[in-house]
């Protein structure tokens, strides 16, 4: 049900069993799942049911370094988060975004595959996604002529996306939190601290929309505020307490999947790498890096051919030259080389706290958001790679159109994916939360979200965001 | 069968590696060509040495042999005689097999070269200076393949299909679907088809953009202005360059105006055609007329082709406009406009023509 600011005072009094802060795709999807477990909770929004106003939308604005980002544009501050303009991209990691890779410092979960996604097929259904399968090789509409064929063995392989409606979790859920008697959401009610109290226990401190500021005490809390916000607001937190939550890592490492233009390739005419439609749901089908090649370093990338105009050298008819291609019988055509790839974990890209406060006195952030000039050059060494793969099967030929590091201050396309600013690690040496997503140095607090992944591949964050909020709330649930 | 796993270079097998081997090229003998008698200055002992030759100077795909870089013609020719006749194998393989299993192995091993941005191997560039040597040495003109399609030649096929498409006319020297920066433009929603596209109006190519399923024109210029400067109609045909079909996706009609409206700076409205009829054209003082749905009331002129970003002045105060084909709605929601009794002229405006029509006068009782 949703509250008003005096229903949570009494609320407050009886002590609710988990309190989750953020009202997005993980904050929902943990209130639901406690709820169907008879946990009840208190779900706290800054926002409200719709955009929200300069004032509202105020602490998200943020100071960043040199390379240019669109910290507020990629937020949104109102019930249903982030999900209010989501695209639906969904498909979990891969396996081997899970794995330390020798190469990759700082890479490698502490959980597996398996572990992260018990609750996977749950997951699809919140996220309200029908397909499960992601073999290319299984999906009917995925017609092989469409696609850059690969075998086992090959450097890259045909990957699948598929799609969410997408699932606006504000309004999709809305009547289930408005009707729960489990589930207790407040909206336009912000948090400003995290307080330490006696035995390694915690309390919030909330402003509610009455201006009042109320300490929240529970069980268990649960940050699900976003990526940058789950960081912010432990940084914050931090600055006057002796043990900080979640000790050095916190806000390190932000990493966001961003695009790179390397290439283009002259390829059989007809390949086709965009949303199609499939029984169960639209699939979108990528070229991606082989587990082999990820086991030796190479990022686990995504790549899709569009096709462009014409090239001014190589007509479309160099296929018809016997003995050099495998569609000689076809006309080529000329395809743009699209990549997205995540920049790898790197300690040097991070939140910090500005010096400036937002409209409700808590310090915005500094976004210093690095990207190695080793990340750029193995998105290019995929390309390469994969000129070469095409050349020597005879699948086509590839032609470097940009092969050089853009500076630090170009702005990039990005995802609007925060990820890894309170990772997931096994010990405090390398991370803010434990296996259980619990923050280090605390008995009671939790964190939610792609801000936990400690790497992560290609995939959009969401599927797994709400995979691992199920499973943060059985775990709680358990706790609480 | 033979399998490129078979080939042996000199004493050193080749490993297929990650790129393994499923290349079994088709081999057809060179047609004969009338230059093969006159190339005789190069000595080989190469069975192969005739068959290179066409092949070189039929060698496909190439747009233009001024990029090319130049070499020593008979070097080259060695160089590649030698390279054919490296390859022992277990079966006699032709040229183009040969050819195809040096290139293949130049990239596995990564023997490339870059030209114009393109990633060739060694062999192939090889073969791309040499076909620029023969060509030069022969006095062979260097053409263009045939099989370069062009919009005028390519065959009429149903390879798309348009599930909507808009808009379908405008009239004479007026902006359609106009975008902020006051281009026109057409959209097209089209379902199953990821290959390349080009849009042709009356058989000439328009810049266009594609998003997703959507593709989208961009008209302007003089483009625009020989597009609608006379009442007509002109195809909208879609054009596969890959693989030269093109099809018919409807008419974009362009309509006359049937006169135009008189501008009050007294010449002929450029945005405006002729006003057919307009109401109401009275009420009472501060009385709501033509009640909408959402309380307002309305004015509606219709007229012919009005401009797209036309706004109605009623009594010298803007008023939101809309408009639907033909007719342009303003809503008054303030009714304080009408609180003096007397005449209110009616006005459309325009200003990216900078015009104002008198539509006619409004009497407030």
């Amino acid at each position: 049900m949703f509250i008003s600011p005096s229903e949570l005072k009494e609320l407050n009094r009886n002590k609710v069993s988990v309190v989750i802060v953020g009202a997005g795709p993980a904050g929902i999807t943990i209130a639901m799942e406690l709820e169907t477990l008879g946990i009840d909770s208190l779900l706290i929004e800054a926002g409200g049911f719709d955009f929200p106003d300069e004032y509202g939308n105020d602490p998200y604005r943020g100071v960043v370094g040199a390379r240019p980002y669109a910290l507020a544009a990629s937020r949104l501050r109102f019930y249903g988060g982030t999900s209010n303009h989501w695209g639906g991209w969904c498909r979990p990691l891969d396996r081997e975004d899970f794995k330390k890779v020798d190469d990759v410092p700082l890479s490698g979960w502490p959980i597996d595959y398996d572990e992260a996604y018990q609750y996977l097929d749950k997951a699809h259904v919140v996220c309200e996604v029908n397909g499960r399968d992601y073999d290319a090789s299984r999906i009917e509409e995925i017609k092989p002529d469409t696609v850059v064929p690969f075998t086992a063995d090959s450097p890259f392989r045909t990957s699948i996306f598929r799609f969410s409606p997408p699932t606006r979790f504000g309004s999709r859920y809305r009547d289930r939190v408005s009707n729960s008697k489990k589930i207790h959401c407040i909206l336009n009610s912000n948090l400003i601290k995290v307080k330490r109290v006696e035995g390694g226990k915690s309390s919030l401190l909330v402003k509610l929309a009455t201006k009042e500021i109320v300490e929240i005490k529970s069980k268990a809390y649960v940050l699900a505020m976003g990526g940058i916000e789950n960081a912010r607001f432990l940084l914050s937190s931090n600055q006057d307490i002796s043990v900080p939550y979640g000790g050095d890592w916190v806000g390190r490492c932000f990493m966001e999947h961003f695009g790179f233009k390397t290439s283009v390739v002259y390829a059989k005419s007809g390949l086709d790498y965009r949303r199609r439609k499939a029984s169960k749901g639209d699939v979108r089908a990528v070229i991606s890096t082989a587990p082999s090649q990820i086991k030796k370093g190479l990022p686990n990338i995504m790549m899709g051919l569009f096709p462009i105009a014409d090239d001014q050298f190589l007509g479309k008819d160099y296929s018809k030259n016997k003995g050099l291609f495998d569609f000689s019988q076809k006309n080529g055509w000329h395809y743009e080389l699209r990549t997205t790839v995540a920049n790898r974990p790197n300690k040097n890209s991070y939140i910090s706290l500005a010096d400036e406060k937002d409209v409700h006195g808590v310090n915005r952030i500094n976004l210093n958001w690095q990207i190695s000039d080793e990340d750029f050059r193995s998105v290019i060494k995929c390309s390469d790679m994969f000129g070469l793969y095409i050349a020597a099967k005879g699948y086509g030929r590839l032609k470097k159109t940009n092969h050089v590091v853009p500076k630090p201050d170009k702005m990039l396309s990005t995802g609007m994916h925060h990820i890894g600013t309170t990772r997931i690690a096994s010990t405090e040496s390398t991370g803010v939360v434990d296996e259980n997503c619990k923050v280090f140095y605390s008995d009671d607090l939790f964190v939610a979200g792609s801000s936990i992944f400690p790497t992560t591949g290609y995939s959009n964050p969401t599927l797994t965001i709400v995979a691992l909020a199920i499973r943060l709330a059985k775990h709680v649930a358990k706790d609480v | 069968m033979l399998c490129r796993r078979d080939l042996i270079v000199g004493s050193i097998a080749f490993t297929a590696g990650w790129v393994g081997s499923s290349l079994l090229p088709n081999i057809n003998p060179p047609n004969e060509v009338s230059h093969k008698s006159k190339y005789v200055d190069v000595p080989s002992k190469s069975n192969f040495v005739e068959e290179l030759r066409v092949y070189a100077l039929e060698y496909r795909g190439i747009k233009s042999l001024e990029k090319i870089p130049d070499g020593d013609l008979v070097k080259i020719e060695e160089a590649l005689l030698n390279k054919l006749d490296q390859i022992e194998t277990l079966e006699v393989l032709g040229l183009e097999e040969k050819l195809s299993f040096i290139i293949e192995q130049d990239f596995i091993s990564e023997q490339t070269s870059v030209l114009e941005g393109w990633v060739f191997s060694e062999t192939e560039l090889q073969l791309l200076t040499y076909k620029k040597g023969l060509h030069k040495e022969l006095g062979i003109a260097f053409k263009k393949n045939d099989t370069e399609g062009s919009f005028e030649t390519a065959k009429s096929s149903e390879f798309l299909s348009v599930k909507a498409w808009g808009p379908k006319k405008t009239c004479v020297g007026v902006p359609f679907n106009q975008q902020l920066d006051g281009h026109s433009s057409n959209w097209f929603s089209i379902v199953g088809y990821s290959g390349p596209l080009e849009v042709y109006f009356g058989g000439k190519k328009v810049k266009t953009t594609f998003k997703g399923p959507v593709a989208t024109t961009r008209i302007e210029g003089g483009f625009f202005d020989d597009l609608t400067a006379h009442e007509g109609e002109h195809d909208i045909v879609m054009f596969n360059p890959a693989d030269n079909v093109k099809q018919k996706i409807g008419v974009f009609k362009i309509a006359s105006k049937n006169g135009s409206s008189v501008t009050q700076a007294g010449s002929n409205s450029k945005a405006f055609g002729k006003i057919v009829s307009w109401g109401p054209k009275k009420t009472k003082k501060l009385t709501a007329f033509n009640i909408q749905k959402d309380g307002s009331s309305a004015l509606w002129i219709k007229t012919e082709c009005p401009s797209l970003d036309v706004k109605v002045i009623l009594g010298g105060v803007e008023l939101p406009t809309a408009i639907k084909r033909d007719i342009v709605t303003a809503r008054v929601d303030d009714l304080s406009i009408l609180k003096s009794s007397g005449p209110a002229e009616v006005i459309l405006s325009s200003k990216s023509a900078d015009e104002q029509v008198s539509v006619g006068t409004f009497h407030i009782k």
